[in-house]
């Protein structure tokens, strides 16, 4: 147990110490950061438009009460004083009435901002309808049911047992979203892993400092080690993002752009269920991937060839990130498979979850397969790891396979 | 004790040790000797049970080697390999810890191992910023600063100048003393015939050697005769009874004699004049014991 804690610790204390590691960290936030600063930058120069509006008294007040975050109208007796004030830059634009041939003209200077024309249009559109609505004798509540849109409600339904459910909890856009994310996420994360760890034995095996080590460990323990080291990394790494999450959560009230994000997220639309299912497969996809990826360096025989063995690591990562890529096409019989199938449904998985192609239970099926695949591909690796170790074949990885068969 | 009893080992067709036998006891050090491919790593392997023996066993203090936790083994690797970004007190740290020291221990341990060796760099140096040869005695501290009830050195003084290699012996003569069992291979006789208390030589993975030192090398009888002499020629020795072959080396001649017995006529003859600067008589040098045994198949 002290020699595991030793290895564990040592790899823990390695990748602390290593700039891809803090990459692997830092970049979600450094991505979420960047996002949110040029959200917060594009709302904040996101100005309001002032225009002139030269046009009959009753239209100039009819747009004057429509006034709101994109446009202000301002009137101006005539044209001339409304060009002085667009020379002057006063008003980002002028907007010429005329109610005999129903036309309206706006005029923004080249050099000025941009004028948001559509709102223009809908609030002229909104003043044109009450105007109508008027000449045709319609009072108020006949004008409300002109303007009134007809409800559409979109519902997405399930069949179970022959019988028709409608599902009102799934297919959200949030969900999506963030299943997305998730599936993106895995696989940025598993390759991360992956890679630290092949590269890692990799290294190790092909400098031969691993007879050294195994001289005073065994190999299964060595091994285990390894893996408790890194799932050490992998919780570090959540961690610190709960850490910060609640400093966000903390400081939102004294600093207003932390205020802004948060209020931006909608929580009312996170389910527990959701996160906890999406977690889940986070943590068994990056155990599975990781044990996986030492059993790959452990083939290598010298430092050249841990990209040879990264290979079977990225192109099963790879297949679940575009499966999840293709949830969005419906629930094929592939898919169905692909969600059962270890080192793909972590992938795949939550992102059908997330939109709701499967239900809870499917997906707890999933996570006991794969935590079933996890406990019985450990223990083959470990013993594989010993055996593989300390043999070194100049061949390479992919005859190594071919010669184990 | 460490033993090894009749122990085989092919890989494939191919034999890579046949039933070898020696022992190597407390305090001693024994020499493994033979060419590349005898079978002395493979020897070394199967001592840490890196690779399990077809056949024999290996014991220590009689209990089978497998069976029992071998982190009282220290071990230098015939290829050297450590982590070029840890440091130096980092690296014997994981080493000493992993082999049963505490970490207060290896730390209080560090600079006088350093200065065993004359090691030139600071303990808080990265690995990859020392010379090969400073790299070398890092991993060679490593594996021996918890003082190993058993070392096992392969070719430990390969890349080592003479003034590193004077060390490295007094580093290894260090550990004998201490009661540690020492077995190291090298192909520089010298060093073998100075460090070792017995020597193990192997051949196509037979042992072909086995004894002392001294022993091994009387078995060959007191057949080499070294003379210094201005006065007496190449030609002029070739022509003594007895003498086989003469080689000039330096300013002194080597005689390969067919008999010991034929020593003290040799000496007569040489010193008919009088004074002579050097006449010594002794068995073949390990050198070339090892290029006779290597030569002759049969021998």
């Amino acid at each position: 147990m002290r020699k595991l804690s030793l290895i564990a610790n040592q790899v823990v204390k390695k990748n602390l110490k290593s700039f891809s590691w803090w990459m692997l960290v830092l970049a979600p936030l450094l991505g979420l950061l960047f996002i949110s600063g040029i959200s917060w930058y594009s709302n904040s120069t996101n100005k309001n438009d002032m225009v002139a509006v030269v046009a009959p008294n009753a239209i100039t007040t009819a747009l004057k009460a429509q006034n709101n975050n994109q446009v202000t109208y301002k009137s101006y007796e005539n044209n001339q004083k409304a060009q002085t004030a667009l020379k002057n830059e006063d008003v980002d634009g002028i907007l010429l009435v005329n109610l005999k041939n129903n036309s309206s003209q706006l005029l923004t200077s080249k050099n000025g901002d941009n004028v948001d024309s559509k709102s223009i249009q809908s609030n002229l559109s909104t003043i044109n309808t009450a105007m109508v609505a008027q000449s045709l004798g319609l009072n108020q509540k006949q004008l409300r049911q002109l303007l009134m849109t007809p409800n559409l409600k979109k519902e997405t339904v399930a069949f179970s047992d022959g019988k028709m459910k409608i599902d009102n909890s799934k297919s959200d856009d949030l969900k999506m979203m963030l299943a997305q994310v998730v599936g993106f996420a895995m696989y940025i994360f598993l390759m991360s892993y992956g890679s630290i760890v092949a590269q890692e034995i990799g290294t190790e095996k092909g400098s031969r400092i691993e007879e050294s080590i195994l001289t005073a460990v065994k190999a299964k323990t060595q091994f285990y080690g390894k893996l408790v080291g890194m799932a050490t990394l992998v919780i570090l790494q959540l961690l610190l993002y709960g850490v910060i999450a609640l400093g966000v959560w903390m400081f939102r009230d004294r600093i207003t752009i932390l205020n802004d994000f948060v209020k931006a997220i909608p929580w009312n639309q996170f389910d527990g269920s959701f996160l906890l299912i999406m977690l889940a497969f986070f943590i068994i996809g990056i155990v599975s991937y990781t044990i996986l990826a030492a059993l790959c360096g452990s083939l290598v025989s010298n430092p050249e060839q841990v990209g040879q063995a990264f290979t079977p690591i990225l192109l099963l990562a790879m297949a679940g990130y575009v499966a999840a890529l293709m949830v969005n096409e419906g629930s094929t019989l592939l898919m169905s498979i692909l969600s059962y199938i270890p080192f793909i449904s972590p992938i795949v998985m939550p992102v059908r979850y997330g939109i709701g192609q499967v239900g809870t239970v499917e997906a707890l099926i999933s996570l006991g397969i794969n935590l079933g695949f996890m406990i019985v591909f450990t223990l083959f690796s470990a013993r594989a790891y010993k055996k593989n170790v300390l043999i070194y074949n100049d061949a390479g990885i992919f005859k190594f396979f071919k010669k184990k068969k | 004790m460490l033993e090894i009893k009749n122990v085989s080992k092919s890989f494939g067709g191919n034999i890579a040790v046949s039933n070898e036998s020696f022992v190597v006891e407390r305090g001693k050090i024994l020499g493994l000797i033979g060419q590349n491919g005898a079978g002395k790593t493979t020897t070394f392997r199967m001592i840490l049970d890196f690779l399990s023996p077809d056949e024999g066993t290996i014991t220590w203090n009689g209990r089978p080697i497998s069976q029992i936790n071998r982190d009282f083994i220290g071990y230098l690797p015939e290829e050297r390999g450590l982590y070029p970004k840890m440091t130096v007190e980092e690296q014997i740290l994981f080493f000493g810890q992993l082999h049963g020291m505490k970490r207060r221990e290896v730390l209080s341990k560090i600079d006088q191992w350093m200065d065993r060796f004359q090691v030139k760099g600071s303990r808080k140096d990265k690995i990859k910023n020392l010379s090969k040869g400073n790299q070398q005695k890092v991993q060679l501290i490593a594996a021996l600063i918890f003082m190993p009830k058993l070392a096992i050195l392969d070719e430990p003084f390969s890349g080592l100048d003479p003034v590193n290699a004077g060390l490295l012996k007094d580093g290894i003569r260090f550990l004998q003393k201490n009661g540690t069992a020492i077995i190291f291979s090298s192909h520089d006789m010298t060093n073998v015939e100075d460090l070792s208390d017995n020597l193990v030589m192997l051949r196509n993975g037979q042992v072909v050697l086995n004894g002392t030192v001294a022993e091994v090398r009387n078995h060959y009888g007191d057949t080499r005769i070294y003379i210094k002499n201005d006065g007496i020629t190449q030609e002029e020795l070739q022509k003594l009874a007895g003498v086989q072959a003469v080689q000039k080396s330096g300013d002194r001649f080597i005689l390969e004699i067919s008999d010991a017995a034929e020593g003290p006529n040799i000496f007569k003859a040489v010193t008919r004049n009088g004074f002579i600067k050097e006449f010594s008589q002794q068995p073949p040098t390990l050198d070339e014991i090892f290029r006779m045994k290597v030569g002759d198949q049969n021998a």
